[in-house]
């Protein structure tokens, strides 16, 4: 039983001061959420994008075998071994960073301490070099692919050293480093046998063909994994392989290590660039 | 991130939800025919649903949290769960109460969680986001001024409220759930919501004679 404004009849009387700090508290407004947040969750979750687990995954095609005999296989090594050698010495090295053909970035980008606007694709382009250092402050993640390999984005508020891409065919190793902030990473068809390490000050996560997010946070490192498996190392510590659906998080303060399942947020994000730089990655070869 | 696990839906987040009262935030409700799509998950529908119920979910959250960016992963989290049961949604009763107990549910788990217990060190007492409201201002800065400084006092003090007494206040006062309702969210009898929903008030008043008198 209620009364008229909706309270419940056997309610205990509130006192004066009581019942002011109900009606302060009744006349509080609601809370605008970041348009931007906003407007991403509400497209995942129209669109089912929020719930990543419940999608089917894209099957992944693997590449090609190239055909051929054994027998023509080894002739054509023998005529052709160090003219395949030296093109391989020159075209060996992965393709370039370039900015993604889709990006919701606005600002500008410190790339060697100079800044280039983020719509400025030609200058970003030519200054993506292994290496570089890359500072991000504007609005948006900016979006990097190395075609076929890699995708990388970059959160407002990271300072990082950008990878070299993975090399196509041999040493097939690179590594960057995160001092702040966060960077997501999924791999291309063309990844696959290749590594790549991102380095923080607290650990190092290697990835082979995975999507995942590393988070370099005041309380320390923090390693989601969305697919794939992630090798985390935490100095000379190694913390195993972190599978998909599960974090590692590795703390500044030298408190014990965490894995466990990974945040929901990340879970979404993940899942949102996965769908999104697919058909980016994926783009046929122009050269 | 806590070594403990997060607690899966509830048996209660997924039953029909009580039939509601009018609170303090109604708002636009969407008819039976609507709700059934959004039970099939159309996208348009989907769309609607989130459009007509996300900002008083952001809201709540908001405030029982006390800070955007915890804010943010909850509420994420909360529109997850509500995604996975939407499949068992009555189009015939009002959602909120049923996303209210889903979002009561994830700020508990939160709360419980090591990364919280870090962080409640630093209330964030300037958060832009409180001072961002969905109320246009009048034409009086002076009482609009009065106005928000008023609605940080109260914010602040329900912040300094235990976590149970927050929930308690926010969930009757802020969201208008019955004492019912928020007795079969919180897994406690109805006179027992009731006597926490009073302490509260009761520890809000004494916080707030000075500044509201």
């Amino acid at each position: 039983m209620t009364h008229d404004d909706g309270r419940d009849i056997m309610d205990e009387p509130l006192d004066p001061d009581a019942l002011r700090a109900q009606d302060a508290v009744r006349a509080l407004p609601g809370v605008a959420a970041d348009p931007e947040f906003r407007a991403r969750l509400g497209a995942a979750f129209a669109s089912g994008a929020i719930d990543p687990a419940a999608a089917t995954p894209a099957e992944r095609p693997i590449a090609a075998r190239r055909p051929g005999s054994r027998l023509l296989r080894l002739a054509l090594a023998t005529a052709a071994l160090l003219l395949v050698a030296g093109f391989a010495w020159v075209f060996n090295p992965g393709p370039r960073w370039r900015v993604a053909a889709l990006q919701n970035a606005h600002g500008n980008v410190l790339i060697n301490d100079e800044a280039i606007p983020a719509d400025d694709f030609e200058s970003i382009n030519e200054a993506l070099v292994a290496g570089a250092t890359i500072e991000w402050n504007g609005s948006g993640d900016l979006e990097l692919v190395s075609r076929g390999q890699v995708a990388l984005g970059i959160a407002p508020g990271t300072r990082m050293t950008l990878p070299a891409p993975p090399p196509r065919w041999f040493g097939r190793h690179s590594e960057g480093r995160v001092e702040a902030g966060e960077v997501r990473l999924t791999s291309g068809t063309r990844f696959h046998g290749a590594t790549l390490t991102i380095a923080t000050p607290q650990a190092s996560a290697t990835m082979t063909g995975t999507t995942l997010a590393v988070i370099e946070e005041p309380m320390g490192t923090c390693v989601c994994v969305l697919e794939g498996t992630v090798h985390v190392m935490a100095g000379r510590h190694d913390m195993g392989m972190v599978p998909a659906g599960q974090l590692q998080q590795v703390f500044a303060d030298g408190r014990a290590p965490h894995r466990g399942e990974m945040r929901p947020t990340e879970r979404m994000k993940l899942g949102m660039m996965r769908a999104a730089m697919a058909p980016v990655l994926e783009q046929p070869r122009r050269d | 991130m806590s070594p403990d696990r997060p607690t899966p839906p509830a048996e209660s987040e997924t039953l029909v939800p009580p039939p509601s009262v009018r609170g303090v935030e109604a708002g636009p409700r969407l008819d039976p025919a609507v709700l059934e799509r959004v039970r099939s998950r159309d996208p348009e529908a989907l769309a609607g649903f989130f459009e007509a119920y996300f900002d008083r979910v952001f809201s709540l959250v908001h405030r029982l949290l006390g800070d955007r960016t915890q804010a943010e992963d909850a509420v994420s989290e909360v529109f997850l769960k509500v995604h996975r049961a939407i499949d068992r949604l009555d189009p015939a009763r009002d959602p909120m109460p049923w996303l209210v107990t889903i979002a009561s549910n994830v700020c508990r788990d939160h709360w419980r969680s090591g990364a919280e217990r870090m962080r409640r060190a630093a209330m964030p007492v300037d958060d832009p986001a409180v001072r961002e409201t969905l109320t246009a201002g009048t034409n009086d800065p002076e009482r609009d001024f009065v106005r928000g400084e008023r609605e940080r006092a109260v914010q602040d003090a329900i912040a300094a409220l235990p976590e149970d007494l927050r929930e308690s206040v926010l969930l009757y006062d802020y969201s208008g759930l019955t004492h019912e309702e928020i007795a079969a969210s919180l897994g406690i009898t109805h006179d027992a919501a009731r006597k926490r929903h009073s302490r509260a008030l009761a520890a809000l008043g004494k916080a707030l004679r000075e500044r509201l008198a």
